[in-house]
């Protein structure tokens, strides 16, 4: 019987394996994902380099050098205190990689118990329930600007203010699998042999709604980037002068006649690091969750 | 339906009783006191005191919620300490222009949504399938006010085609409303048009391998009258449900594209009234726009039950 048991085992591992594998090769052989892959890694490396790759310091300003177009000192120009636009761009990577990453994280773990304990315990469900519904109800920004106002600007409270803004979706998601799980005869079974409430949520749900959480959390990444440049853009994010890619756009708009190196460039870099977690997020998706594509 | 409807008016009232705790909880939530903030450094100790006292703020805190809740429902949405207007009549003048902006980003977004995503679903396959696939991609990934200012600094720096902001009024010009509000909206309509593109493409697809289809191309149907009578037809019916949570989507972005272009709608109001700490402004905007969020959402939902008889039994 033992020895039954571990050539299972073995088996069941060999399986597993080449599962692995050939799920592998279909995500290398989606270009578009590796691609968006690749721009996530580095996004992620500028930020924690960024001490390394900027040439200046981001905050020192240099009156003579105001409002400069891009040259071999300045990569991407100077803004209109003569700070160096290509050192502040990488340090608003490594801010915007600093809270997308965090947030997405926190979000992630926060939304999975909550989601668990809602799909387990009804009474918990419709109080839960309902105050997702109801942050829900308030548009992203506008959510989180309220918060940031009630809380006031700093970089913490971006943090906070946006891990509430998120939580509720992964919440809601990790509730309706999980929902589907529970119904399943197996952990009907596990009920019937008088597993404990928490053994049947932690060993078998969680487990089988890994998938599509983290498929929205990696969407969620991209949101909280464009959340945290839109609220920096307005006033409310990271508080300036600590460059971030809103607040150095929110710069640019006001010399947007003199200097347009100021948009182009931060908001290029913007532009392709969410493009290429989007990609990356949808090729994770055909990765982890194929049935619930499209 | 009667049945359905009253279900679904009944749901609204956890939900907007959570969003109300929210909203009240910003201006009391807030670390130090808000008094003081308003009135700001040259206020005395009797004068931060009288204005508590007018506020309200030295009573119990469910108090204080159900005093501002009972005044919501008798019409009194407090006061502005910026604007010297009644409340309801600032919310009135900044909402116009958000609703114009919103439904002006809707059309825009619905009409690119169509022509593309019907043009992708036949053509599957093809370069212009692949472009307009490659296209809706980069459109969801690039955030509004970043396609504004990017709209900004070709249409209106370089080629000078439209104002770099600002906003006219329909009654003082209604071309030149439309012009104001042209760049904003396509910013703020770009990305749910990639979206709507994207659900068109599948929807049509979706349907155009239907046997209906397929019996009604061996009868000789025109390719033109299959796509556009009985595919696109059939392929509405998401696309409506699609509007109606882009209405939402739009609505939410708003907030920032108006203070890119310098429109006075809802989201210039809110986040002037965060920089100048007029919280009783900041509640009452943040409400009305979650109020008709909710409402739209309800209409979506009732809507669909109305074409679509399946979502009431559920």
């Amino acid at each position: 019987m033992g020895k039954n048991e571990a050539s299972m085992n073995n088996i069941a591992r060999e399986l597993r394996k080449e599962q692995a594998a050939v799920k592998r090769k279909k995500f290398l052989k989606n270009k578009m994902a590796v691609v968006g892959l690749i721009i996530t890694i580095i996004a992620i490396l500028i930020g924690i380099l960024a001490p390394l790759i900027a040439n200046h310091d981001p905050l020192e300003m240099d009156p003579i050098n105001r409002l400069k177009g891009p040259t071999g000192e300045f990569f991407f120009g100077t803004d209109k205190l003569g700070r160096d636009l290509f050192s502040r761009v990488v340090y608003g990577t490594r801010y915007a990689m600093l809270i997308g990453v965090s947030v997405t994280a926190i979000t992630a773990v926060l939304g999975l118990i909550i989601g668990l304990y809602a799909s387990y315990y009804k009474v918990l469900d419709s109080i839960l329930m309902r105050i997702c519904d109801g942050l829900k109800a308030i548009p992203t920004t506008l959510l989180a600007l309220a918060l940031m106002a009630a809380l006031g600007a700093s970089l913490k409270n971006v943090f906070i203010s946006l891990v509430i803004v998120y939580t509720p979706s992964i919440a809601r998601l990790a509730r309706s699998q999980a929902l589907l799980i529970k119904e399943q005869t197996y952990i009907e079974a596990m009920k019937a042999l008088g597993a404990k409430p928490s053994r049947i949520i932690w060993r078998h749900i969680a487990p089988n709604i890994l998938s599509p959480v983290i498929v929205q959390a990696s969407f969620i990444f991209a949101s909280t980037i464009v959340t945290e440049a839109a609220l920096s853009f307005l006033g409310a994010g990271v508080p300036v002068p600590q460059p971030s890619w809103g607040n150095i756009l929110y710069d640019g708009k006001e010399v947007i006649f003199n200097a347009p190196w100021m948009i182009c460039f931060p908001g290029i870099i913007m532009a392709v690091t969410v493009w290429g977690i989007n990609m990356f997020g949808d090729g994770l998706r055909d990765y982890l969750d194929p049935l619930t594509n499209n | 339906m009667k049945k359905y409807i009253l279900k679904r008016l009944l749901s609204l009232i956890p939900v907007l009783f959570v969003v109300s705790v929210v909203v009240f909880s910003v201006i009391h939530l807030t670390p130090g006191d808000p008094v003081q903030m308003m009135l700001g450094d040259t206020a005395t100790p009797e004068m931060i005191e009288e204005m508590r006292e007018q506020m309200g703020l030295n009573d119990p805190i469910i108090l204080q919620y159900v005093h501002w809740i009972g005044g919501l429902f008798q019409g009194d949405f407090g006061d502005s300490y910026f604007i010297d207007e009644p409340m309801s009549q600032i919310i009135v003048e900044h909402i116009g222009p958000s609703f114009a902006l919103t439904l002006y980003a809707m059309i825009i977004a619905t009409v690119i949504a169509i022509v593309f995503g019907v043009l992708a679903a036949k053509k599957r396959g093809s370069v212009a399938d692949n472009i307009i696939g490659t296209g809706s991609m980069i459109g969801i990934s690039l955030p509004s006010f970043l396609t504004g200012l990017f709209l900004m600094l070709v249409f209106s720096v370089k080629m000078q085609w439209f104002p770099v902001a600002g906003y006219t009024k329909p009654a003082d010009g209604f071309l030149e409303c439309i012009r104001s509000l042209t760049l904003p909206a396509i910013a703020l309509g770009l990305q749910q048009a990639a979206v709507m593109t994207r659900m068109t493409r599948s929807s049509v697809l979706e349907i155009l391998n239907s046997d209906y289809i397929k019996m009604a191309k061996s009868k000789g149907v025109k390719e033109s009258v299959l796509v556009y009578k009985h595919a696109l037809r059939n392929a509405l019916l998401p696309i409506i449900t699609l509007i109606g949570t882009g209405f939402t989507e739009l609505m939410a972005g708003t907030t920032v594209v108006e203070n890119v272009f310098g429109i006075p709608g809802m989201g210039l109001l809110v986040v002037n009234s965060v920089s100048r700490r007029d919280y009783e402004v900041v509640q009452i905007t943040v409400l009305v726009v979650a109020v008709i969020n909710v409402i739209a959402m309800l209409l979506v939902d009732l809507v669909y039950a109305k074409v679509d008889p399946r979502v009431k039994v559920k």
